[in-house]
């Protein structure tokens, strides 16, 4: 009797044990690195990182900084020796204010990217850069994803296309690289776990690594480390760089093109289905809605001529079912090569021809005799024209509250903002200038669906580098800089 | 024996002491079908005493396991381990009593031999099981896993001793107890070697809130300079364990880490990976005049220095000493002029401790007296 109540007693007791719960098996934590908007600032501290600016004997680069509230802010520029320290210049704001800074009145050590540290926020770091033949600009980077996509790379005959990665970390990065081009996808010969040293950066000419290429996407991923991609294209007349992106459902260009130059849209999808693409434009006259739709396949970059689609200019928005990465390319017409297939009724041979008259409305863009022989009807029609090279990452979403920074900074060069009311209300812009003085607060009224360029005065006119803008309604911004040097779009960035 | 405890009674905290961490002992499948079998079968088999001894220990094994796995009912690791323990005792019994049955050839034959044999083979099992972790030195502890993961801080430049190491990773890869955020573990420990008194934390306090504050500000990407937040509470390293390579703990903390501007991460064939702060002043306590002064058991040893104040960055209590002591935030301001700081003892416990070791002292001498001269 006494063994069989030992053995129920303990039978129960360890049944009871068997049952017992367990914790819960985390097998994971609930926290992963927050990443950023690439067209947003947030109100906290943050570094921006500028991959492509250059000081030396030639070229000019200035930061420009722009911040809501006082902040101080520390320029980071890496020696390119990596053992050498990093040259530090450490510079304050007071909020709302601007400042831009002379990247050789710290160091000129040539091809210089930076980090750019603000203390508080919201504050903002673009770059520009120019010589007397170049001109160039970009959004300085503030998130950090480890997978990049770099779109609108041309190879072909004409065009010199650079990769540059820039590492601002200490931890060394390795980073594989792959190609999406006319031909398909493929590694980049390599760039298979290619080391970038910590607090470095490497430079790669992809035209001579994949030359005649008429469209190239790349796609690159951090097995370990970090690293900022940018695009630096030249095609003989000017430099365009762009910083890499995420891929977004919705893309926004304020500003396209600008007289004598001809603005070509470069889509593609890395993901594994096509995706269904509407563009509509926003002409001075309205919106035109759906102007085009087409279905990008993952493995085809495609190539828009945009003139064939309504006369520029115009700002652009480009919706997708799935997410694209989307840059806009503004050069002399017919620079780009045609890979796109043309409207109905018109055949590559006509936009050829379109291209040869258009061409002619710049004086300086093209040697071409047929070009020359045009030049005297044209100048009737267009008096004034820009030549040279811009491409820009477009704004992934709408905000009331842009800083717009590192206007009128370069020497003889026109700077505008472009503002695009997307929405189908009334949009009362406020620009508030933001430097020196405030004073001079000019109100814009934009209709909706359309969209407004801004002229801004130079910076030696009136102290003035940065624009606060306050819009009614959710809008889209972006700058252009021309002048005798090239021409320069730069995405705006949003702060609420 | 209760005087004897009486120091511990009447501090600590009891509640906390029984809840504290989790009590869940997973037990080994062919371990428990194991001393399942030699239990029943030592209690069908064995002569009625020692059936009944046998009895008691599975009652006690049984009961041991229950309290080993008794997280669901709030039980912490203390009572873990309590449980674990009464397992022990209760597969002895049984083993004991197995063993014990197989000798009784007069009392035990025909079907219930046959049984104890087959009682005898599982309890030779269990025996050979725990005898086989006597052969790799430590008696089935754990290995020393984590010497490798510290001792580089030795071979770097400056004393290590004046520094902190961030620990994080899984909750169950960290040395001790850890402290979590976010569903993954952290804990401070020192460099170059934890001391085994580190083991247990204690409840946070307002430095471990600090901590927590700023560790949640560096995993919310509010920062690239996690260096310059971890400076100020003495860490000059961090190291992220994990044991396997697609750890998603260690990858998250990788991620965090991997992209600030102040972090170095350390090559060289370390253990796991680990970064190294180069932000000034990665000390843990610090004179105004820039001294960083060394951790020396529990306390802090540098440069006599008079009229100079000392910041010791440890949770704010006043009895750091000596001298005058202020609270600088969570951290505490004392003086460097005895070139040594430390927590000042609270008399009456350490009193009771004495007055405890005595009494031991004493029920030890009765009993050796007892035994003598009875």
């Amino acid at each position: 009797m006494r063994r069989a109540l030992a053995i129920i007693v303990a039978a129960v007791v360890g049944l009871l044990a068997v049952s017992q719960i367990p914790p819960a098996d985390v097998r994971a934590p609930d926290f992963e690195i927050p990443v950023s908007g690439i067209d947003g600032a947030t109100g906290d501290p943050s570094a921006w990182y500028c991959s492509w600016a250059a000081a030396g004997a030639l070229r000019d680069t200035a930061f420009n900084l722009a911040s809501i509230i006082d902040v101080d802010a520390t320029i980071t520029l890496p020696n390119p020796n990596p053992t050498e320290e990093p040259a530090l210049a450490d510079f304050s704001l007071r909020g709302p204010g601007a400042r831009s800074i002379d990247e050789g009145g710290i160091v000129r050590h040539g091809t210089q990217p930076g980090i750019i540290e603000f203390d508080d926020g919201p504050a903002v770091a673009t770059t520009a850069t120019w010589s007397e033949e170049i001109l160039t600009g970009d959004r300085c980077v503030v998130s950090v994803p480890k997978e990049w996509h770099l779109a609108g790379g041309v190879t072909a005959e004409g065009f010199t296309l650079q990769l540059q990665l820039f590492n601002p970390f200490a931890e060394p990065a390795k980073v594989t690289i792959e190609t999406i081009s006319e031909f398909g996808r493929s590694t980049l010969s390599g760039f298979e776990s290619r080391d970038v040293p910590g607090r470095s950066w490497v430079t790669e000419d992809l035209s001579r690594l994949i030359p005649f290429l008429d469209i190239v996407t790349l796609t690159i991923r951090s097995e370990s480390g970090i690293v900022i991609p940018s695009f630096v294209l030249n095609d003989g007349t000017d430099e365009a760089s762009w910083p890499a992106t995420g891929q977004s459902t919705t893309w926004d260009f304020p500003v396209t093109s600008l007289p004598g130059l001809e603005p070509t849209l470069v889509l593609s999808n890395t993901g594994s289905v096509g995706a269904t693409v509407s563009i509509d434009l926003f002409t001075p006259d309205g919106p035109i809605l759906d102007a085009d739709g087409r279905i990008i396949s993952p493995l085809e970059p495609t190539r828009i001529h945009l003139a064939d689609l309504a006369e520029p200019p115009f700002a652009l928005r480009v919706r997708s079912n799935a997410p694209v990465g989307a840059i806009i390319q503004a050069a002399a017409p017919g620079a780009f090569p045609r890979s796109d297939d043309a409207p109905p009724g018109q055949s590559d041979s006509d936009s050829g021809d379109d291209e040869e008259t258009t061409t002619t409305i710049a004086p300086d863009a093209t040697d071409d005799a047929a070009s020359d022989e045009t030049v005297p009807e044209e100048e009737e029609v267009t008096p004034f024209t820009f030549t040279g090279l811009a491409a820009m990452p477009g704004n992934t979403d709408t905000h009331e509250r842009w800083l717009v920074p590192g206007l009128g900074i370069v020497p003889g060069a026109d700077t505008s903002i472009w503002v695009l009311n997307p929405t189908g209300d009334d949009a009362t812009v406020t620009v508030e200038p933001l430097g020196v003085s405030s004073n001079n607060v000019e109100k814009v009224l934009i209709q909706p669906g359309r969209y407004a360029e801004i002229p801004i005065a130079p910076l030696s006119e009136t102290g003035n580098s940065a624009v606060l803008i306050d819009a009614t309604v959710p809008v889209s911004v972006a700058v252009s800089i021309a002048g005798p040097q090239g021409v320069a779009f730069i995405g705006g960035i949003g702060i609420g | 024996a209760i005087p004897a405890l009486l120091p511990w009674l009447t501090i600590a905290d009891l509640e906390r002491f029984v809840t504290s961490g989790d009590a869940f002992w997973v037990i080994p499948i062919v371990t428990a079908i194991a001393a399942t079998t030699a239990a029943a079968l030592t209690l069908i088999a064995a002569p009625h005493r020692l059936a009944l001894l046998a009895g008691w220990g599975a009652i006690t094994a049984a009961g041991g396991a229950l309290l080993a796995r008794s997280y669901g009912l709030g039980a912490g690791r203390e009572v873990g381990a309590v449980g674990r323990t009464l397992v022990a005792v209760g597969m002895a019994i049984i083993v004991g009593a197995s063993f014990e049955t197989i000798t009784r050839v007069r009392e035990i034959g025909g079907w219930r031999r046959l049984v104890a044999g087959v009682s005898v083979a599982a309890a030779v099992f269990l025996v050979a099981t725990s005898a086989a972790t006597l052969p790799g030195g430590r008696a089935g502890y754990p290995a020393d896993a984590y010497r490798d993961a510290f001792t580089f801080t030795a071979a770097r430049p400056g004393d290590p001793s004046v520094s902190r190491i961030l620990v994080v990773g899984a909750p169950s890869e960290l040395p001790g107890d850890n402290r979590m955020i976010g569903g993954a573990a952290y804990r401070l420990v020192s460099a170059p070697m934890p001391e085994s008194w580190e083991a247990l934390l204690h409840e946070p306090r307002a430095g471990d809130d600090a901590f927590a504050v700023t560790l949640q500000t560096i995993i919310d990407g509010e920062t690239t300079r996690a260096g310059e937040l971890l400076a100020p509470f003495g860490v000059r390293w961090i190291v992220i364990l994990s044991d396997t390579e697609d750890d998603m703990f260690a990858r998250a903390w990788m991620n965090v880490f991997a992209g600030q501007l102040d972090l170095v991460p350390l090559g060289g064939g370390l253990a796991y990976p680990t970064f190294e702060n180069e932000a000034d002043d990665a000390v843990r306590a610090l004179s105004d005049s820039g001294e960083a002064w060394a951790h020396v058991a529990t306390g802090y040893e540098g440069k006599p220095e008079f009229g100079v104040a000392l910041e010791v960055r440890d949770n704010a209590n006043a009895r750091w000493g000596p001298g005058d002591w202020e609270q600088i935030g969570w951290a505490n301001g004392t003086s460097a002029s005895a070139g040594w700081v430390g927590f000042d003892p609270i008399e009456s416990r350490r009193w009771l401790a004495i007055a405890a070791a005595g009494w031991m002292l004493l029920l030890a001498g009765a009993a050796w007296a007892g035994r003598r001269f009875a």
